[in-house]
């Protein structure tokens, strides 16, 4: 469990979230779109209403589409939103030991698909 | 060594490497400039920012309450909670401050810390052991112990599977929560925007899920605007926990639809903080680097400080935000080595703030007793009474310095009790440029072979110099918090220095001291004579040993320049303090006998360590012996000399 990214083309979006769903079988899984992304770092969600909370924070695995490259987050702050998060990898902990578990409260495994 | 300093000492030692390796790699202290710039410019005018932030907030719907003390921000909290009785709470060390949970939990009400280091802790009935990893000091074992114990359980001392099981309770107590409050890493003034970063998403969890949210930050959690915010967080995640980026930066505007918001702004002291000559101390974003790498908290723990704010800027922050008396004790700790100022990512002087701090504690509270006789044995150095001069050494203008002034098991029976001129009688009209300053440790017995080797040198490759063989300083008065006492003499040294182009010391923390002062005009001696003696050779295994004081400024060049003449083996534990701290080791001698046993592995057989500190030199030689240990110059001295014998045997020869 971890971080991954991914580059697919728009058509293949639907087919890659079905597939990320038989390869997780048994976990929740959970897709939301970014308002942009860093490339290699991570992605920006916007999140207006307790239901973004949920998808974003509750499922096993999150897959972030990602469609409109920045610079930096900076860019995104730029705008106007209630509550954003820019995700950059799965929910993890190190607090016992300095070992580093994914999953601690959020997602275990954090999807980024770079939609080309 | 307990368990828990071991625990300790190996999480910080791993956070330590991985935040070196972080910046090496992203190149993060290209970052730091700017982010410091924005922080000071931020601070200077925190009160317009938050007019500003405040005003946009109340019109988003978060209701902005500037609490001026601990007790107020509590009441306005219980207050607003008004009869709700689950409550989820994310790590803020200003609630710590506050005492907030406690105070909730006092009113019946169910508050868990959702952190998981910090829920461990709340379990256990403990205070946070450090700024960012408050479980730092636990092993996986303690922590199966506590959970089945208090939950019935029989889970294995694995990381895995403890953090599983936290992850099944504190999902259903996210769902339940009536109210969340977490803590801000950074507020944004226009467009007013709360910033707060975390890795388990427990804080997004506890922001979102609640009907109330309450968010509490301090006052000087302000910035001007979003334009660099991205470097200061990158700096903070870097620095706490070796990552660029933590897996959520949450930013918080307006309340989601299904919420109340509140922003409860603490200023308990920050204000006073902002304002004071310690202003410097305000720009700590509290990502606890600094402790990572502190010589001394690695072997305590925090717990050891007693407060929430551990280490040198713990002794900062809770001289501000809570009693003048725990601040005394908590300074007591700091070494004063200055360790810990290359890893501050907002560049704040530590020791010279601590030490600035220290001038104002009553004695009883902040020296132990030993000192307390040392200062004493200072007071006379400075000549202001004239009891420990004899009436002819006052003719004479000898003055006594006891650095320290005590023989005793905890000095292990050594002492620096030496006599010299007074400054003042050294100043005089000198057709010399170039002076030699010994200052007052190459003047006890203990060193007598190192100052002999160090006037040879200074005779041979610098005969043109005048040495001015007069005291002290003012270096361990000013770490101590003796600052009038370190002005006098400063003052001293400066008409002596006056007529010399030049002043060479053989002693490092003399010269990283003066240095601040007199700039350029000092130089330390081991990087001249490594320029002027040649190679030097050695049958055995040379290592270097970092003191402190030249881990910033200059002297951070002394090993590169000495690595042209010296071929130095490469030790570990080369740049690890060895606790002496000038006077560390008189205050707390068992602190400094663990950090100095830290030295030890990696070496055996026959060596030599070279260092140009002489507190560093006797330091350790309590656990290398006598003959293993010598100064740069003295270490230098040998192959000069050898040199000039082989060749005064040649032609004797010929």
């Amino acid at each position: 469990m971890g971080t991954e990214w991914h580059s697919i083309s728009e058509d293949k979006l639907t087919q890659f979230i079905e597939k990320t769903k038989d390869r997780f079988l048994g976990q929740t899984l959970s897709s939301v779109e970014s308002i942009g992304f860093v490339p290699g770092v991570g992605a920006f969600v916007l999140i207006e209403n307790k239901g973004d909370a949920e998808a974003l924070f509750l499922s096993d695995v999150v897959v972030i589409q990602c469609r409109y490259p920045m610079e930096s987050y900076e860019e995104a702050l730029a705008g106007e939103f209630s509550q954003a998060c820019f995700v950059s990898a799965e929910s993890k902990t190190a607090d016992i030991e300095k070992k580093l578990i994914s999953g601690v409260h959020g997602p275990k495994e954090c999807i980024f698909v770079e939609i080309q | 060594m307990s368990k828990f300093n071991e625990n300790v000492f190996k999480a910080t030692n791993l956070t330590v490497r991985k935040r070196e390796k972080l910046f090496r790699e992203r190149g993060l202290d290209a970052l730091r400039d700017a982010a410091v710039a924005k922080r000071t410019l931020s601070i200077e005018n925190a009160e317009t920012l938050w007019k500003i932030a405040a005003k946009q907030f109340n019109r988003n719907g978060i209701e902005v309450f500037f609490a001026e003390t601990v007790s107020a921000g509590n009441e306005f909290i219980s207050e607003h909670i008004g009869n709700a009785k689950r409550i989820v709470k994310g790590k803020s060390l200003t609630t710590e401050e506050m005492e907030l949970r406690q105070i909730l939990e006092r009113e019946g009400r169910e508050v868990v810390e959702t952190d998981l280091g910090e829920w461990i802790i709340q379990q256990r009935k403990e205070l946070p052991s450090h700024f960012t990893a408050p479980a730092i000091h636990l092993s996986a074992k303690d922590v199966a112990e506590m959970i089945n114990c208090q939950f019935g359980e029989t889970l294995p001392a694995d990381a895995h599977a403890l953090t599983a099981f936290a992850r099944r309770h504190l999902r259903e107590k996210f769902k339940e929560a009536d109210v969340g409050i977490i803590g801000a890493n950074a507020v944004c003034a226009n467009p007013a925007t709360v910033l707060s970063v975390s890795n388990e998403g427990n804080v997004s969890l506890s922001a979102r899920l609640p009907e109330k949210l309450f968010i509490v930050t301090g006052w000087d959690r302000i910035y001007d605007s979003i334009e660099g915010l991205e470097g200061v967080q990158r700096l903070l995640s870097g620095s706490a926990t070796a990552q660029e980026y933590t897996s959520y930066v949450d930013f918080f505007r307006k309340p989601l639809p299904h919420q109340k918001a509140y922003l409860v702004v603490l200023d308990n002291g920050r204000k006073n903080l902002m304002e004071s000559r310690f202003s410097e101390g305000a720009r700590c974003i509290r990502c606890g680097a600094c402790l990572n790498i502190c010589p001394v908290y690695e072997e305590v723990g925090g717990h050891t400080f007693g407060k929430v704010y551990h280490g040198g800027i713990g002794a900062l922050l809770t001289e501000f935000t809570g009693e003048n008396r725990d601040a005394a004790a908590i300074a007591s700790y700091c070494l004063r080595c200055k360790t810990c100022e290359p890893s501050c990512p907002m560049g704040i002087p530590i020791a010279d703030l601590v030490a600035g701090l220290s001038e104002s504690y009553p004695l009883p509270f902040y020296l132990s007793l030993p000192l307390r006789m040392m200062g004493r044995g200072w007071s006379r150095s400075r000549g202001r009474n004239g009891a420990s001069e004899s009436a002819s050494e006052r003719k004479k203008g000898v003055e006594k310095c006891r650095f320290p002034s005590l023989s005793d098991q905890n000095t292990e029976h050594r002492t620096l009790n030496t006599s010299f001129p007074h400054p003042s009688l050294l100043t005089h009209h000198s057709s010399h440029s170039v002076a030699v300053f010994l200052g007052c440790a190459f003047r006890t017995p203990l060193l007598k072979k190192e100052r002999k080797a160090i006037e040879e040198m200074v005779a041979q490759y610098f005969p043109d110099a005048e040495v001015l063989d007069s005291g002290c300083c003012g270096m361990p008065h000013f770490y101590k918090g003796q600052l009038s006492d370190a002005r006098n003499r400063l003052e001293a040294i400066t008409e002596m220095f006056e007529p010399f182009e030049t002043v060479f010391l053989p002693c490092s923390s003399g010269f990283a001291y003066l240095r601040e002062h007199f700039g350029d005009k000092i130089q330390l001696m081991s990087m001249t004579m490594a320029e002027k003696v040649g190679k030097v050779d050695s049958d055995d295994p040379v290592f270097y040993h970092q003191p402190c004081h030249l881990k910033t400024g200059p002297g951070t060049e002394e090993k590169i320049t000495l690595k042209q003449v010296i071929s130095f083996s490469e030790w570990e534990n080369e740049n690890r303090c060895c606790g002496s701290g000038g006077t560390y080791f008189v205050q707390h001698p068992l602190i400094s006998r663990k950090i100095l046993s830290r030295k030890k592995p990696g070496i055996d057989g026959n060596f030599t360590i070279v260092t140009s500190c002489p507190s560093c030199l006797l330091q350790l030689r309590r656990i290398f012996g006598r003959n293993r240990v010598v100064h740069t110059v003295s270490f230098m001295s040998r192959t000069a000399h050898g040199k000039e014998e082989s060749m005064l045997n040649t032609k004797t020869q010929r």
